[in-house]
């Protein structure tokens, strides 16, 4: 059985290259704090940490670009470490007087949290999972969302996010946030489709050494140039490691 | 469309620890003779509840993995020793590649963090002993897994909090079904971590007692750790069988169920659907059972909706505590003994029973033949899974 899924959409979010188009040329704005997140409800807008607020951004990017509607759609959500903000304030106020924790925060820090508020806000009942691999995320949640897609067709959302680097817990690292997401088909009618990708391969490539500063889903940006190149590319995901995995992608068309 | 039954696929070996005991044979025990691990600690220091922590210390990890040393990995450790064996003939029989991990967790090595972050606010720096990847990130457990077993095929780790060890199942199934792999280490570990303690008693759902799942008089859950694993095979010789998952969202609220039970309902619904089953085929029931009068009011509620009132229901939470990502684990263990042995075990705590909730409950165990048994896992986020288990012969 070929595990592959067709791609519909595209949704990607930096602070300073806040969507695909401005991504695409390459030319930095002001670096945003947060993305707008439009697809949250004002009031969970305001309380959303930075992770949500990027997944809920490049799942709306995505699914107006693949025209259809979130709220239908199965979702694979995949961060290697999650809601990192929230867990460190947390942590902070475990070692103030009394350690009183927030409700709110503690809430919000588990690791499907975005999966979560995105469900409700879009009263979304179908299945969503929220998984993490270090720096294979990506590949483990495309090879998550091509399993599902194999056992039942349809449309499916993959979306990854990743905040930055922690200064207190992560201090040999240091990285920007970023988020991608795709909208994935069991199949799709000629014209509709940007790519096809495969579910990841593993490979053995010689680690490199830097990658293990990257944000871990940097991957997730090569795999939304490579769909929308309108060539065949293989996309390495998981160089940090001692194998990794390749993603063959037939893009079909250029985007402008 | 025509929906066909997922297939059935074996499951060969598993482990366990809870607050019952350090493997499965004394945990089983410590079950079905309706002993409790739930007592107070001093983990809980200021807050006046009932956890259930590991019974005994946990071994430090094999020098070549030192560097991986924290609780939540010690546990993974312990867990996969006695699979040692039918990890190894897997892998020799199916190849390396071909064997997945995917383990659950909510925590991970959460535990490690707060001591790093407390030693870091006192001295300014982190300890020489944590390093983030290995420390705290969830990856590490599949990394001290991948080293343990061998296995070197696909592996990662379903974090939906409550319902994270249920959905390991569905994710095992997917892989196996898509031909990636087969066979899988799956399971779910959780440690006792100040932030889940003094989060959940901010929450204001923590018994001040251990926790009475459905009693009239249950006013909270209790917190526990520990974790199992299991080895699934594409075929094998085994007494029971994974046979169906069901996974949904409630929609509805991030820490509290819908109050009908749709999403619990809907998770059961879909689980009989896929192991090609009906209402009538369940034995038994191991319900998610927190001890909050919210869920164990929409639980029952879901319960009844799909199963009816007369198929015996436990829930084990006031034995083990609350496991959390790892909840789900230790009751899929509870589920297969009752098919392997033939015997209920009691649901702790749940006299006088709330009467507006409408449930057959287990208050002994008791003999009694299960061929099918689901077990219901419900969490943060509205994240609904049920599994259920089928006896192969």
């Amino acid at each position: 059985m070929t595990l592959a899924a067709y791609v519909l959409g595209v949704g990607v979010w930096t602070p300073e290259l806040p969507d695909v188009s401005t991504w695409l040329a390459g030319t930095p704005r002001p670096a945003l704090a947060r993305p707008a997140a439009q697809l949250l409800p004002p009031r969970m807008r305001g309380r959303a940490s930075l992770l949500t607020a990027m997944f809920a951004e490049v799942v709306e990017q995505a699914t107006r670009a693949a025209g259809v509607e979130a709220q239908r759609l199965p979702g694979v959500f995949g961060s290697a470490y999650g809601e990192m903000g929230t867990t460190l304030t947390l942590l902070s106020q475990l070692q103030a007087a009394g350690a009183q924790l927030s409700p709110a925060k503690f809430q919000a820090s588990v690791h499907n949290t975005a999966a979560g508020q995105l469900s409700i806000a879009l009263s979304n009942p179908h299945f969503s999972t929220s998984l993490a691999a270090g720096h294979d995320t990506l590949a483990m949640c495309l090879l998550e969302g091509c399993a599902f897609l194999a056992q039942q067709p349809g449309q499916l959302l993959l979306a990854v996010a990743e905040e930055g680097a922690s200064a207190v817990l992560q201090p040999e690292a240091a990285y920007a946030p970023l988020a991608a997401a795709f909208v994935l088909a069991s199949d799709a009618p000629p014209g509709a489709a940007l790519a096809r990708v495969h579910a990841p391969e593993v490979c053995e490539h010689e680690p490199r050494r830097e990658r293990a500063r990257d944000n871990p889903l940097l991957p997730a940006l090569s795999l939304a140039r490579a769909v929308l190149s309108g060539e065949r590319v293989d996309v390495p995901v998981n160089e940090a490691g001692a194998f990794g995995h390749t993603i063959h992608v037939q893009s079909y068309r250029r985007s402008p | 469309m025509v929906v066909t039954a997922s297939p059935a696929y074996p499951i060969t070996a598993y482990a366990a620890c809870s607050a019952l005991g350090m493997t499965a044979e004394s945990v089983l025990a410590a079950l079905y003779a309706g002993r409790t691990g739930l007592e107070a600690s001093d983990f809980a220091a200021g807050i006046g509840t009932a956890l259930g922590a590991l019974p005994d210390a946990l071994e430090p990890l094999p020098a070549r993995l030192r560097a991986f040393d924290t609780r939540v990995a010690r546990m993974a450790a312990l867990l996969c020793e006695p699979l040692q064996q039918p990890l190894t003939a897997a892998v020799r029989r199916y190849g390396a590649a071909r064997v997945g991990i995917v383990v659950a967790s909510s925590t991970a090595g959460l535990e490690a963090s707060e001591r790093a972050h407390a030693a870091h606010a006192k001295a300014g720096q982190l300890p020489e002993w944590y390093r983030f990847d290995r420390s705290h990130a969830f990856h590490a457990l599949c990394d001290v897994l991948r080293a343990l077993s061998g296995a070197r095929g696909p592996g990662y780790v379903v974090s939906t909090a409550c319902s994270s060890a249920n959905k390991v199942f569905g994710s095992a199934q997917r892989l196996l079904s898509a031909g990636v792999v087969d066979a899988v280490l799956v399971g779910g570990i959780d440690t006792l971590c100040q932030i889940t303690v003094r989060g959940f008693h901010g929450l204001g759902i923590l018994s001040a007692v251990p926790c009475r799942p459905f009693a009239r008089e249950r006013d909270g859950t209790s917190i526990g750790e520990g974790g199992a694993l299991f080895l699934i095979e594409r075929a094998a010789d085994a007494a029971v069988a994974l046979r169906g998952v069901g996974e949904c969202c409630d929609a509805h609220h991030m820490t509290q169920p819908a109050p009908d039970g749709s999403g619990a309902s809907a998770a059961m619904r879909a689980a009989l659907q896929d192991a090609g089953l009906s209402a009538s085929d369940i034995d038994h029931v191991n319900a998610h059972g927190t001890g909050t009068p919210l869920n164990d009011a929409a639980e029952a509620r879901a319960i009844e909706s799909v199963l009816g009132c007369d198929v015996p229901v436990v829930s084990t939470k006031a034995a083990t505590g609350h496991m959390l990502g790892a909840a789900a684990a230790i009751e899929a263990v509870f589920a297969i003994a009752c098919i392997e042995r033939g015997q209920l075990p009691p649901s702790l705590g749940c006299d006088p029973r709330d009467p507006a909730l409408r449930l057959n409950l287990v208050t002994q165990a008791r003999a009694q033949r299960c061929r099918n048994v689901i077990s219901n896992a419900l969490a943060f986020g509205g994240s609904n899974a049920s599994v259920i288990f089928g006896a192969c012969a």
